[in-house]
């Protein structure tokens, strides 16, 4: 195991006493707890963690952040769990960690990838659009090759065993970020007992201030750490606070919708996370007011070779010799356009590291750093630029030039610092729509806050000295909750103003903007040579500013890039569009505990244990469960259909029809309503007896049916299709508030309230008489299309006299807490009648085989009532919903397609449903005209012969006509147009 | 007296308990959907059960024996200790309204109850609920209609934090979809102990 060389004697917010080891690339390092991945390999002397996406160039860590582009690795080796594209930078460090670098082979050090790199004239930008053009077979030859040659980490390929879970939140402020200045923020907004969210990436509160040394300024007397600790106590201790770290906001939708990813347990090891608990959560906080305090990202310079390992931003330099102990190089370059990365020279000198030159392109940087560099003894070169980096792997120097381009000399270091300053880190607050304007002086730009709903505290806001950084989030906590700020920190720094010149432009060479997608300034200078002039379009045809980083630390050098390129501003170019999510979320967190088993609920009926007993096979019916037939052991699904639609019309069967839509209609008007709803006609409907109905749309198409009993003259109990029923309460809801509101009805769903157990069959006579206590089962006396109530058992029950299969029927309606029972019952009782339960399947074939149709089935939102054949189902009396429309031309034409029975020729033959007709016996190639379609088919064990129903055009003037019935790869199959009751003529039907 | 021949829709599930969260069905009791202009109704319903329809978004009367609570400006859901006291009282209302434009339906059997307990009682819904049901903007005695996860369901807080007995919630669920609900509720309370539960839904379905 290596040493930790580059550790700091001291410091860091690691725990020294909690040494840790992990694996990397299949080697053995050691670490402490409080590490990230980057940072304990930056210590062990580890530069390079990653090939590049295209170019397959050596890349190491450039931050200390989410804002990490390159440094990305896959964690863990399992199939199920891995995790690809993880930033070490943000990665926490546990007791055998174990990570792997991605894109390279065979390893990280001998990657042969690294050929690409060599070819890169022959890859420009646009060269995946361009494979795409000329012969149509490029794409097809290349893809492959491309596709393995390109790339990041590998996904999981087994099924994740990790549980997620979404928790919904509302608050009055939620404050992103928990550096100092989201503290203040919160602080403020929370003296009010108003409900405070606050949101930190990391696992530690402190932000920037964790950058600096522990006392590198005072805060309200108290060193910048002490502080910390400080504020953090105290907002713990108020009730109302929430604080959440390793929490990143993610998403800000509408009306202040904002998702945080929370990392439970990806912190900690496998063995020791609880297992309560899940890996993530996804918080949807609604919060009155949202305060960003999301901080600056740092802006990297551009130079040739800029993409070295040893190449790092300043900021996060200063983070990795305070925040970790780690000194990432021995000599270092810093390079800068701003006061900011100053701090990082003297910081690095302060822990032993050598500064070999201070870079600074402005001519005149601040006196006072000048005079502390002075006293470090610490070389300057100002006006100056570096203008590329040297060695082959990693950096063993930098070439500095004058801005005039003289003076070039050669530094040796294997550190080189740089900054272009730092640019408030607006993306949340773009994905609100949130209005940005460029800042001339800040070379960045700023918020323009638009109301109330977002405001910015600390360096988010554009304030990048400290004291101006709290009061600004002072101010937005306050006003976040109602009130004016109260506890303004005072603080005490070095006194140094931010400041900055623009940022250097390149002098040529291979200059990286954006490293994760291997985006050069020359990519950028051909996509718009090649018209690409948009920002938007450049964006897409060099794939800058996308990935699992979206351009966090390249978009603003694109950008700049681009309207150097075209001789404008940076404001006249703008920016890309920012989207959801602000980095990578996992998709278990986005899917929540709402997934396998629990991703959609599965409704049962109140018999679904018999069923599940008798070995059902189900099918999903508007969301029920419905056994859809009770193969027996040994027996196919074919085979059992028949049987049980041979019990149906020879002995006698049962079905679970609870799932049928029910709706209680009372009211004086409910007859009136009923008819305006309904085609036929309801006046009359006297108590005790029921009628089928048919509905329309206001188009006149068909798009529900069912049967209706008259309860009493004000009060009808009304059936609908199990899948039509919460859309038909819904629509005859809409018709009676917004259309007749003077009609005196009330609906209310019954549906879960009765239970349902349809008997049929010659001998169900005799089982209902055997089953009722007090109700005259003879069909006689109970005739067709009546109801009544009475009891089983004492129980009370209603029953209709209604029958969908054309059996004589008796639907046994219970209160559902019996239904269980009832159907034991009947199994009991019928058992010596050959009572044999049948599924939806059986119940589609009975109701064929007597031609009734099946809405949703036989018809499809085009089909009329007419066209149904059911112009008895239609009143002339009355208006109802859709009249008006089946008078319309189109709907009158004769040649509409008409439902009709089919016989095949040959009565084995089965066709496909959905199968299309045509009227001539061979397709010609490819335009035979079709003339319909089949819409339900079976072999009808009754009959002893296949039989069908179809629309087909002018079909019912069509009747004895032969058609053919086309097939995929055979020829089409003759059939009779018949009637569609193939029972008609076969003993006593209803 | 509960007629042994009766299941409810949770027969299959036994209560769960866990540090903090505790789950149980409340089976059996009785329910009825009231439809109506509520200053037609009050004084039939007030002669009946003692109590006053509440009028306001999210209102509950509470009485020793029935409950109203408030789901739209002309619905309302009476919860009555048993069954048979739904039968009851519907037959009542239905006497005493007759000529009053209204409507009275037995749904005892269409819904059950969940009851939620515990000081995660809140924290448990609100990983299936979007609605606020922080102590101040859900009070004791209130009555929300939502989405539980994808379940329509009424959440009734009858025991508030400082109640002797804690927070209690009780979730109105339909029958069909109680199963799922439970199983949800399950879940959001691994975080406090409770076992984790396995839909019935979960059969095969087969094609042809």
């Amino acid at each position: 195991m290596s040493v930790q060389a580059y550790r700091l004697e001291d410091g860091g917010r690691i725990d020294r006493t909690a040494p840790l080891t992990f694996r990397f690339d299949g080697r053995a390092y050691a670490g402490y707890r409080g590490d990230t991945l980057a940072s304990a390999l930056l210590a062990n002397g580890v530069r390079t963690l990653a090939r590049s996406f295209k170019y397959h160039r050596p890349r190491g860590v450039l931050t200390a952040g989410s804002e990490e582009p390159v440094a990305l690795v896959q964690v863990g080796g399992d199939p199920a769990t891995t995790v690809p594209n993880v930033r070490a930078t943000e990665l926490e460090l546990y007791d055998g960690l174990e990570a792997f670098p991605q894109n390279c082979w065979p390893s990280l050090g001998r990657d042969v990838g690294v050929v690409n790199d060599a070819l890169a004239r022959f890859l420009p930008a646009g060269f995946y659009y361009k494979t795409f053009m000329g012969p149509p077979l490029n794409w097809m030859r290349f893809e492959g090759a491309i596709r393995a040659a390109a790339g990041m980490g590998r996904s999981p390929t087994a099924p994740d065993p990790d549980r997620y879970e979404h928790v919904n939140r509302h608050c009055e402020v939620l404050v992103i970020g928990g550096g100092a200045a989201g503290l203040v923020a919160a602080r403020e907004a929370a003296r009010t007992g108003a409900r405070v969210i606050l949101a930190e990436e990391t696992g530690a509160l402190g932000g920037g201030l964790l950058a600096g040394a522990p006392d590198a300024v005072t805060i309200d007397g108290r060193p910048a750490w002490a502080w910390l600790a400080e504020i953090e106590a105290e907002l713990r201790a108020m009730p109302e606070v929430t604080l959440l770290t390793r929490t990143t906001g993610t998403g800000w939708y509408d009306r202040n919708w904002v998702t945080l990813a929370e990392a439970v347990l990806d912190h900690l090891p496998p063995a020791a996370r609880d297992p309560r608990l899940p890996r993530q959560r996804l918080w949807r906080v609604r919060a009155k007011a949202v305060v960003l305090a999301t901080g600056a990202i740092e802006r990297p310079l551009l130079f040739h070779a800029n993409d070295r390992p040893g190449v790092m931003l300043a900021g996060a330099v200063r983070a990795y010799l305070h925040r970790w102990g780690v000194a990432p190089g021995r000599r270092a370059v810093v390079a800068t356009n701003n006061t900011d990365a100053w701090r990082t020279a003297f910081d690095l000198a302060a822990a032993g590291v050598e500064i070999a030159a201070i870079v600074d392109s402005r001519a005149r940087p601040d006196e006072r750093l000048l005079a502390r560099a002075q006293a470090l003894g610490l070389p300057v070169r100002a006006g100056s630029a570096v203008v590329a980096a040297k060695g082959r792997s990693e950096v063993r120097g930098a070439v500095i030039a004058r801005a005039d381009g003289g003076g070039r000399e050669d530094v040796a270091c294997d550190l080189l610092v740089v900054s272009g300053g730092w640019a408030p880190n607006l993306a949340l607050y773009a994905q609100s729509k949130g209005a940005i304007a460029w800042d001339d002086d800040l070379q960045a730009f700023r918020p323009q806050p638009n109301g109330a709903a977002a405001r910015f505290a600390g360096r988010a806001a554009g304030a990048f000295d400290l004291a101006a950084s709290l009061r600004a989030a002072a101010v937005a906590g306050a006003e976040a909750a109602g009130i004016a700020p109260e506890h303004v920190p005072e603080v005490a720094d070095d006194g140094v103003a931010y400041a900055l010149a623009p940022a250097p432009k390149p002098q040529g060479g291979r200059v990286f903007v954006d490293l994760q997608n291997d985006v050069t300034t020359k990519d950028i200078r051909l996509a718009a040579a090649e018209g690409y002039r948009s920002i938007e379009h450049a964006k897409r045809y060099t794939t800058l500013g996308m990935g699992t980083d979206q351009g966090k630390t390249s978009g603003l050098n694109g950008v700049a890039t681009l309207a150097d390129t075209l001789d404008k501003t940076i404001p006249e170019v703008g920016v890309t569009t920012f989207r959801p999510p602000y980095k990578p979320v996992s998709f278990g967190a986005v899917a929540g505990r709402q997934v396998g088993e629990l991703f959609h609920p599965r409704r049962t009926t109140a018999m679904h244990e018999a069923h599940v007993e008798a070995g059902a096979v189900f099918e999903l019916v508007g969301d029920w469960l419905r056994p859809r037939v009770y193969p027996q052991a040994g027996e196919s699904f074919d085979d059992a259909l028949q049987r049980e639609c041979r019990a149906a019309r020879s002995s006698c069967a049962v079905l679970d029809a609870s799932t049928l839509g029910k709706i209680d209609v009372k009211g004086p008007d409910a007859r009136e309503f009923l008819n305006r709803v309904y085609t036929n006609a309801w006046m009359k409907l006297a108590p005790g007896r029921c009628r089928y109905g048919l509905m329309c749309n206001e188009d006149g198409m068909v798009f529900d049916d069912g049967v209706t009993a008259c309860l009493a003259d004000d009060h009808f109990h009304m059936t609908t299709t199990t899948g039509g029923a919460a859309g038909v309460l819904a629509w005859l809801e809409e018709y009676l508030q917004t259309e007749w509101p003077e009609l005196k009805v009330y609906l209310t769903s019954v549906t879960e309230q009765w239970a349902v157990a349809s008997i049929c069959g010659p001998e169900s006579p005799k089982l209902a008489a055997e089953l009722f206590d007090d109700i005259d089962a003879d069909p006689q006396a109970f005739p067709f299309m009546s109801h009544t109530s009475g009891h089983i058992a004492d129980v009370p029950v209603r029953v209709f006299r209604i029958s969908f299969t054309g059996e004589v029927s008796y639907e046994i309606n219970v209160p559902a807490r019996y239904g269980l029972w009832l159907w034991r019952l009947i199994e009991a009782r019928g058992a010596k009648y050959g009572l044999t339960p049948y599924g939806t399947e059986g119940m589609h074939l009975l109701r064929a085989e007597k031609g009734f149709i099946i809405a949703g089935q036989d018809t499809d939102g085009t089909v009329t009532p007419l066209d149904l054949g059911m112009r008895w189902a239609v009143k002339n009396s009355a208006d109802f919903i859709g009249r008006r429309s089946l008078f319309r031309s189109d709907t009158a034409r004769p040649d509409r397609r008409q439902l009709v029975g089919l016989a095949t020729a040959d009565p084995a033959t089965v066709l496909t449903e959905g199968a299309q007709v045509i009227a001539e016996p061979a397709e010609r190639s490819g335009r035979t005209p079709m003339i319909g379609h089949v819409t339900s088919s079976y072999f009808s064990p009754n009959l002893g012969r296949s039989i069908a129903l179809a629309l087909i055009a002018g079909g019912h003037g069509k009747t004895g006509a032969t058609v053919h019935v086309a097939r995929r790869g055979a020829a089409p199959v003759p059939a009779e147009i018949t009637a569609t009751d193939f029972l008609a003529g076969f003993g006593e039907r209803p | 007296m509960i007629d042994a021949r009766a299941r409810s829709p949770l027969a299959h599930r036994a209560p769960l308990a866990g540090d903090d969260l505790r789950l149980a069905e409340r089976p059996f009791e009785g329910l009825l959907a009231l439809r109506g202009e509520a200053d037609e109704l009050d004084p039939a319903f007030g002669a009946a059960t003692g109590l006053a329809l509440p009028r306001a978004c999210r209102g509950t009367s509470r009485g020793p024996g029935s409950s109203a609570l408030w789901l739209a400006p002309d619905e309302w859901l009476v919860v009555t200790p048993a069954v048979e006291d739904a039968a009851r009282l519907a037959t009542e209302l239905a006497l005493a309204l007759a000529g009053l434009r209204h409507q009275v339906v037995d749904v005892s059997d269409y819904y059950t109850v969940v009851q939620v307990s515990g000081r995660a009682t809140r924290a448990a819904l609100a990983k299936l609920v979007a609605l606020d049901l922080h102590p101040r903007a859900w009070r004791r005695d209130e009555v929300l209609g939502t989405h539980l996860a994808k379940a329509i369901v009424q959440i009734w807080l009858v025991a508030g934090e400082t109640d002797a007995g804690g927070a209690e919630a009780r979730v109105v669920v339909r029958r069909s979809l109680a199963d799922y609900v439970w199983c949800l509720l399950a879940e959001a309370g691994r975080e406090w102990g409770l076992d984790p539960q396995r839909p019935i839904g979960r059969v095969r379905l087969e094609a042809v």
